[in-house]
């Protein structure tokens, strides 16, 4: 019999997984907590290895050939023009279809003709005409094998012969870096390394050139250590190939074997900023290298942001919605408790102090982007909970920046508010305009009302939650429960009517009949709960669960008569159940709920009569 | 002396009339449509009447291509799925002759590799009985190759034969048939005939470019046997040129000129007396149509024709060009199995 009921109780327990697996759950960024992000448009070369669940950043890669004004190629090409011509125009040339007759009203075009450059311009129609060949194609024969185009390799032969007879270095350069470039898509890898360390190894000053030819040389190497350093080179240099390049990384080495061979600090610097975007766990060893060896690294900043976001993630998420921060799979943390939650939650605020103490250690004049560490100080200020710190660092501080503004301004507002005695505590007056600032940020506006519910605040925290009305927010209650199918939370009536006492309903019941309005943020602050006939028959329902069906009716009397068959328990149980609507209610059956009652209160008060006992 | 002049006159005539009637003949048809999923059910049943049991399928064409070198194009999708049939499939490939031209021996063998994988890849969508399980046993290549290309085009199939290890036939075209000195003998086991398309459609406006007979005898006029087993293609398929203000700009595949929206004007031309659509194309009163039909008649002249001057083997496949239920409403089923049988007569 025992075993039986083991065996029961696992059945059970495994079909209650399932049902999880089958049904639609919250996952990844959806329940992430993330503040820390109007820093994001500084670093658009870096967006796809902004912090996220997925693989990648769901972001597209940024080109910058499309912006001729900072496109590396185009520059060498104006300077190869001495400056005669605009990058408009370079870019139009370059990388445009036929625009090399003498007759192109191209400007660059004019320019070589003008100059008897043929050189020049029989490059430029070379480069043009080995364009289509460098894809990876689908093999046309549908074979497994990738597909080698004897025709490839006579335009590799081709540009060899035309690099070895150019008498300009650049030129000469360009037709080599095709070479390498056809060679890497002919599936030629020994080609590519051959062609790259005969003609580009060792080259100063190192031009766009030099490290896309490095690219199309990475596959070639073998030495995984070796790849990866050169991998890192051209993340750092050649930011159109930074997505692909990431690839021949390997963050599995000893960060000393791929470090040994850098060159000088920058490169050391290059190795440890692939080395952190790769990491997805705590990147501080990192950023504290690339400080030491390259402190105005632009990747400095990115990362800096980038590590800011795990940390909200690893202690925000799970703070505010009990929710395993977002890279944890919930479905394996089925059996996570909050306790285990919350202590990870310490682990991680002692790792936002290590990080609080690096960033103390920072020189501001240093780095590039001094704005992003003040805010990430700021932030990391309030991640351990030195409220008193965050505040007076931040008045201290005068951002010029509107992100850093902003920034500061969200910090803040989470700070007074979360800065209050318990049973005490309003929405701070400096965090209003805030809150109407940032109104649609619907997860800030959470985190605002989560912090006064904690503090014992439910009216106004109940205020907030009701501002999201889409279901975009997913929480659990402390007790991980709820008296629905699902054990979340995604919608602040159903949070209210699973968590909140009657008293606590009763007190947001009397606050939103007492507004009578007049004040922009309370108008907007009240605005969320626009049905109160609603509350009363949540009260009224919460009192008859609690077998006090005097103060059941007092509830349901309140609402306005035409509200009363409209009320969510007015469903007949029988009939009507959630999510398998199989058949209809008969009519005879709708009842509205007040009349309903008070029958059942007459004959509750007759069965309580003692003389009637027994 | 008179007698002997007699007797030599009489052997002549006799040489002369004889016909190389074929004692078998293996029905079968092409198959040459590429978007088709499978044989459709009135196809089916004319398959089954006619006791055709030979598809020649067309699996896919190749051409050159500027970064590739060649390239299969125009795939099949077709799908044969019935163990318990006993059809025979034979996958055909078309090739351009200008994939021949100018490629080097290396890129020839890679070619005949190509064409081998992608046959057996597409092979497996072929389950039939098939000479009861032996899979298929015979490739046909299908190229109209000049004297230019003839070197490649036959270093190509003698390599297809060797890697493939199949039965290796090829379509031949009457010239090449009548001009073997110029056009060689391609190393093959068997060349399928074919009697139709001698002329390019649009270079003689009074033909019937299809199947003319007179241009076709005129191909038959040699005195020596073909060194390959030969076996015999014939039309079973009529087209509509269209011309709008004189020019030529579609082919139609459905017969436009039946209905009352077309008048005859002479010899195989139709003009339209109302605009009309036909084929999806907006045809206007006025433009012309030449319509060209293999009749019958035609047919069984062409065969006659056929018997008389080509030295046929015993066992020869004669296959119809092509199975399209739509075209075949032209033809009974007896006068498509009389196209066989006439082989024998």
């Amino acid at each position: 019999m025992k075993k039986s009921l083991v065996f029961i109780l696992l059945l059970l327990s495994s079909l209650v997984q399932q049902a999880h697996a089958c049904w639609f759950y919250p996952t990844g960024d959806e329940l992430r907590f993330c503040f820390f992000n109007a820093f994001t448009d500084r670093y658009p070369y870096y967006s796809m290895f902004n912090y996220t669940s997925s693989y990648f950043a769901d972001m597209p890669e940024t080109d910058y050939t499309a912006n001729s004004g900072i496109d590396p190629n185009i520059a060498l090409w104006v300077q190869y023009c001495n400056y005669k011509v605009s990058a408009e125009s370079a870019a139009e040339a370059v990388y445009l279809t036929s625009l090399l007759s003498e007759h192109s009203d191209n400007a660059m075009i004019k320019y070589l003709h003008k100059m008897k450059d043929y050189a020049a311009l029989e490059y430029l129609t070379f480069a043009k005409e080995v364009e289509a060949y460098n894809i990876t194609y689908d093999n046309p024969w549908e074979r497994d094998i990738d597909i080698v185009t004897p025709k490839r390799q006579g335009k590799i032969n081709a540009a060899l012969v035309r690099a070895r007879q150019a008498k300009n270095p650049i030129l000469k350069s360009r037709y080599y870096f095709l070479a390498v470039r056809l060679a890497f898509y002919n599936r030629d890898p020994e080609m590519a390394k051959k062609v790259y360390d005969e003609h580009f190894a060792g080259k100063q000053p190192a031009t766009i050139i030099d490290y896309w030819s490095l690219y199309f040389r990475i596959a070639g190497e073998k030495d995984s250590a070796l790849q990866s350093y050169y991998a890192a080179q051209v993340f750092a240099n050649a930011p159109d190939k930074r997505f692909q390049v990431t690839f021949y990384f390997d963050n599995k080495l000893p960060l000393s074997d791929i470090v040994k061979h850098a060159k000088n600090r920058q490169e050391a610097a290059a190795v440890q900023v692939m080395y952190a975007i790769r990491k997805a766990d705590y990147a501080l060893d990192a950023l504290k290298g690339i400080y030491e060896n390259d402190s105005h690294s632009e990747a400095l900043g990115f990362l800096m942001v980038r590590e800011m976001n795990k940390l909200e993630d690893w202690i925000y998420t799970p703070y505010y919605s009990y929710f395993s921060p977002m890279l944890r799979d919930p479905y394996n943390e089925e059996g996570a408790s909050v306790k285990l939650l919350l202590e990870r939650v310490k682990d991680d605020r002692q790792y936002a102090a290590k990080m609080l103490k690096f960033v103390n250690s920072v020189n501001l004049d240093k780095v590039k982007d001094p704005e992003v560490f003040c805010a990430a100080k700021a932030y990391l200020l309030f991640m351990v909970k030195d409220f008193n710190g965050c505040l007076s660092y931040i008045a201290s501080l005068k951002p010029s920046a509107k992100e850093t503004a902003l920034q500061l301004d969200r910090i803040k507002a989470l700070c007074l508010t979360a800065n209050q005695q318990f049973g005490a505590a309003v929405i701070p007056r400096a965090a209003r305009t805030v809150l109407l600032q940032e109104k649609e940020n619907k997860k800030f506006i959470f985190a605002i009302g989560r912090e006064l519910e904690y503090l014992g605040n439910t009216t106004d925290a109940a205020l907030l939650y009701a501002q999201e009305t889409d279901y975009n927010i997913s929480w659990k209650s402390k007790d991980q429960r709820t008296p629905y199918y699902d054990d979340y939370y995604s919608y602040y009536f159903d949070y209210l009517e699973g968590t909140y006492s009657t008293h606590a309903v009763r007190r947001l019941i009397n606050a939103v009949a007492a507004y009578k309005g007049g004040d922009p943020f309370n108008d907007w602050l009240y605005g969320g709960i626009k049905d109160i006939n609603k509350m009363y028959d949540m009260l009224g329902t919460k009192y008859i669960r609690l077998n006090r069906l005097g103060e059941a009716l007092a509830a349901f009397e309140k609402m306005d008569p035409d509200s009363r068959a409209s009320g969510y328990l007015d469903d007949n149980p029988f009939y009507e159940m959630k999510y398998t609507r199989f058949c209809r209610t008969p009519r005879q059956y709708k009842t509205d709920q007040s009349r309903h009652y008070q029958a059942l209160d007459k004959m509750y008060r007759e069965r309580s009569e003692p003389h009637r006992k027994g | 002396m008179k007698n002997i002049l007699l007797l030599g006159i009489v052997l002549l005539s006799l040489i002369s009339c004889t016909q190389h009637k074929a004692e078998h003949v293996e029905r079968a048809f092409y198959y040459w449509k590429n978007n088709s999923w499978g044989v459709r059910e009135k196809e089916d049943s004319l398959l089954n009447n006619l006791k055709a049991k030979k598809l020649y399928i067309k699996f896919f064409e190749v051409e050159p291509d500027n970064i590739f070198g060649s390239i299969p194009t125009a795939k099949t999708n077709f799908h044969f799925y019935d163990e318990d049939s006993v059809y025979t499939i034979i996958p055909v490939v078309y090739l351009r002759n200008e994939v021949f031209k100018k490629c080097s021996r290396g890129s020839l063998d890679t070619l005949a590799d190509n064409v081998d994988f992608l046959i057996s890849k597409y092979a497996a969508n072929f389950k039939t009985g098939n000479g009861r399980g032996r899979g298929i046993d015979e490739y046909q290549m299908d190229c109209d190759w000049t004297p230019s290309t003839k070197d490649n085009y036959f270093y190509f199939l003698e390599k297809l034969k060797k890697i493939s290890g199949k039965k290796l036939s090829c379509t031949l075209r009457l010239y090449p048939y009548k001009y073997t000195d110029k056009m060689g003998v391609p190393p093959v086991d068997a060349a399928m005939l074919m009697c139709y398309n001698l002329i390019h459609p649009l270079d003689d406006k009074d033909k019937n470019t299809i199947l003319d007979i007179d241009e076709f005898e005129g191909y038959l006029d040699t005195y020596e046997k073909y060194p390959l087993h030969l076996d015999i293609a014939l039309p079973v398929y009529s087209w509509a040129q269209l011309y709008q203000n004189n020019k030529f700009t579609a082919i139609l595949y459905t017969d436009p000129v039946s209905g009352e929206n077309f008048r005859k004007t002479k010899g195989l031309w139709y003009e339209a007396v109302r605009d009309t659509m036909v084929n999806d194309i907006w045809i206007r009163k006025g433009d012309k149509v030449k319509h060209e039909v293999v009749t019958k008649e035609a047919l069984q002249e062409v065969i006659k024709i056929i018997k008389k001057k080509i030295p046929l083997d015993d066992t020869i496949t004669v296959s119809l060009f092509h199975l399209d239920g739509d075209q075949l409403k032209n033809y009974s089923h007896e006068e498509i199995a009389r196209i066989y049988t006439a082989f024998t007569e």
